[in-house]
């Protein structure tokens, strides 16, 4: 497919899915009143202010930093199969939910659980790089085997917690589930503080991370100082996963499958990466939720199923496919 | 003044030592090749001179500075590599492969200017149809051709060569090697290693031979590259090979 025309049609189609998902919902709104709204929104209806549009701009904002999480660890693990929940920072993050949920943390502050999955996305990030440095080198292999072993971990102790603790099954069951039913423009602002620098930061770093690519020797040939840049790839995708969590719960397989589809397309090159992964996996995920709310309307299925069911069957092509240009 | 020293090395990794008391001057424009069996300590040698491992003992010196005290942009401008096995993870441009090529001059953004300096060597060694192509999918003489234009983008004062002509046919030996011809007439420096002595005769001026992380002898070509020599290092009567290689 040409480059430009997938441009095209993936911005046409963000701005239908756009309008469609502002539309639908327990009250339906026509094109007028949502530009009228987008025009002068303090004019607009309060469901329309409050809870329609947060949830739309959220679900393309977590979209497009689980993209960017999912491209950097496929940079940082020199492997396509790579995805932010492989570090385990997803199960960091329900594991540290959990625990607050079985001690009655999450009655502390209005933003508790919200707070302790944050913690436990970076918790988790900062466990794998000590596990790493124990054998006095961090490779993409090491890491990647220190997320896999830790996500086990979390999951189990967070699964033996659910069960001991019947109160905590209940909540923590539609924690895990996810989704954008509950945000509030407080969440998003949180969002964009952490979002838009990182994807800055991102950008000022291309030409390094496309060097880093071509594995840690030649990328030190080339002047790249690897063992900074490492840091910088885990940190950037510990903050953009755990503000995700943080945002809307546990969700899967965006970060796999935005690089993957981007890069068969577009090759290699961050600069041209990044603001893709910003618009595909934006609309990826908007897209999702929006089918989430309109499948069984009006009962809800969270997104991140939605997600799973297209991305579990991505993830097994992938394993099979060769890679194209 | 030393143009690149490197002194008094010494690597072991698992308690295994890998190299030992490596002590080599090179001169500017000169052409260098270090010749010995597998597991002779080549490719440490070579990893130790581009600072991707770092010596237990010794330095390495470029115009009498320890390049360790440079940044790794600084290294960057001074070292280039073409190593033995050109890895690619994920599917790119030729294009965008050579521009990474002008990584240490880069901050931020790519500019028109490096780009201009990519295309002029593209229309100077004829590959522009190789140009959006996808690397990866390059037959290996191609990569290994594109990798040693890359050195030219990178406009290093040093050259290092892992085994470039590993698995590839006549046609890219005999392209490689005239290119590599031309580098050192043009007063590059060049540090390989090869596996043959017919390559070794056409570029090298000084030959340095490694054997168990120790230098066993240093010196032209014609002057070490003896029968004696030979079984010394590979210990193994060598007199046929010889023979086969005139």
């Amino acid at each position: 497919m040409n480059r430009k025309v997938f441009v095209f049609i993936i911005l046409v189609t963000l701005i239908f899915v756009f309008l469609l998902s502002m539309s639908f919902g327990s009250k339906k709104y026509s094109l007028y009143e949502i530009i009228k709204f987008l025009i002068s929104p303090k004019e607009g209806d309060e469901l329309l202010l409050k809870i329609r549009f947060p949830r739309v701009i959220s679900s393309f904002l977590v979209g497009a930093s689980l993209s960017i999480a999912g491209l950097l660890s496929q940079t940082l693990f020199l492997n396509p199969l790579a995805d932010p929940f492989l570090f385990g920072i997803s199960s960091g993050a329900n594991f540290f939910v959990t625990i607050s949920l079985f001690f009655g943390w999450d009655l502390i502050f209005k933003f508790s659980l919200s707070f302790f999955s944050f913690l436990g996305a970076l918790f988790a990030t900062f466990i794998i790089l000590l596990i790493s440095r124990i054998k006095g080198k961090i490779t993409p292999l090491n890491l990647l085997l220190a997320g896999i072993a830790l996500s086990y971990l979390f999951s189990s102790i967070s699964s033996f917690l659910t069960i001991w603790g019947r109160d905590v099954l209940n909540r923590s069951v539609f924690w895990t589930l996810s989704g954008f039913s509950t945000i509030n423009m407080e969440k998003i602002s949180i969002l964009l503080i952490i979002l838009i620098p990182s994807i800055i930061f991102s950008l000022l770093f291309n030409v390094q991370f496309d060097a880093f690519s071509l594995g840690e020797d030649e990328a030190i040939s080339l002047g790249v100082n690897v063992k900074l840049l490492k840091f910088v790839l885990l940190f950037l995708i510990a903050l953009l996963s755990g503000i995700s969590v943080y945002v809307s719960g546990i969700i899967g397989f965006i970060g796999l499958m935005v690089p993957n589809l981007l890069r068969s397309l577009f090759g290699l090159n961050h600069l041209k990466l990044i603001p893709l992964s910003i618009i595909l996996g934006g609309l990826l995920l908007m897209t999702s939720d929006l089918i989430g709310r309109f499948i069984l309307f009006p009962t809800e299925i969270p997104v991140s199923i939605i997600t799973s069911f297209l991305g579990a069957p991505f993830f097994l092509y992938l394993l099979f496919k060769k890679r194209s240009f | 003044m030393n143009y690149l020293e490197i002194k008094d090395i010494y690597f072991s990794y698992k308690d295994k030592e890998i190299l030992k008391d490596i002590n080599i001057k090179i001169d500017k424009g000169e052409s260098i090749t270090i010749f010995g069996p597998n597991g002779s300590g080549k490719t440490t040698l070579l990893k130790i001179i581009l600072s991707i491992l770092k010596p237990l003992k010794g330095e390495v010196f470029f115009k009498e500075k320890n390049i360790f005290e440079f940044d790794e942009r600084r290294r960057a401008k001074i070292f280039s590599y073409v190593p033995q096995k050109i890895n690619t993870f994920f599917p790119m441009s030729t294009f965008d492969y050579l521009i990474l090529g002008r990584t240490p001059y880069i901050n931020g953004f790519i500019k028109k200017e490096d780009r201009e300096i990519v295309s002029n060597w593209i229309e100077k060694f004829k590959i522009g149809h190789l140009k959006d192509l996808n690397f990866q999918f390059l037959s290996e003489g191609e990569k290994q051709l594109i990798t040693l234009i890359r050195t030219f983008i990178q406009e290093s004062d040093v050259i290092i060569l892992d085994e470039p002509l590993t698995h590839l046919d006549l046609k890219y030996r005999m392209k490689i090697l005239e290119l590599l011809k031309k580098i050192k007439l043009s007063g590059k420096t060049i540090i390989s290693v090869f596996h043959d002595l017919e390559s070794i005769r056409y570029i090298s001026d000084r030959v340095i031979l490694l054997k168990n992380g120790e230098i066993l002898k240093v010196g032209k070509i014609y002057d070490i590259i003896t029968e004696e020599n030979l079984t010394n290092l590979f210990e193994e009567n060598i007199k046929q090979i010889l023979t086969l290689q005139k």
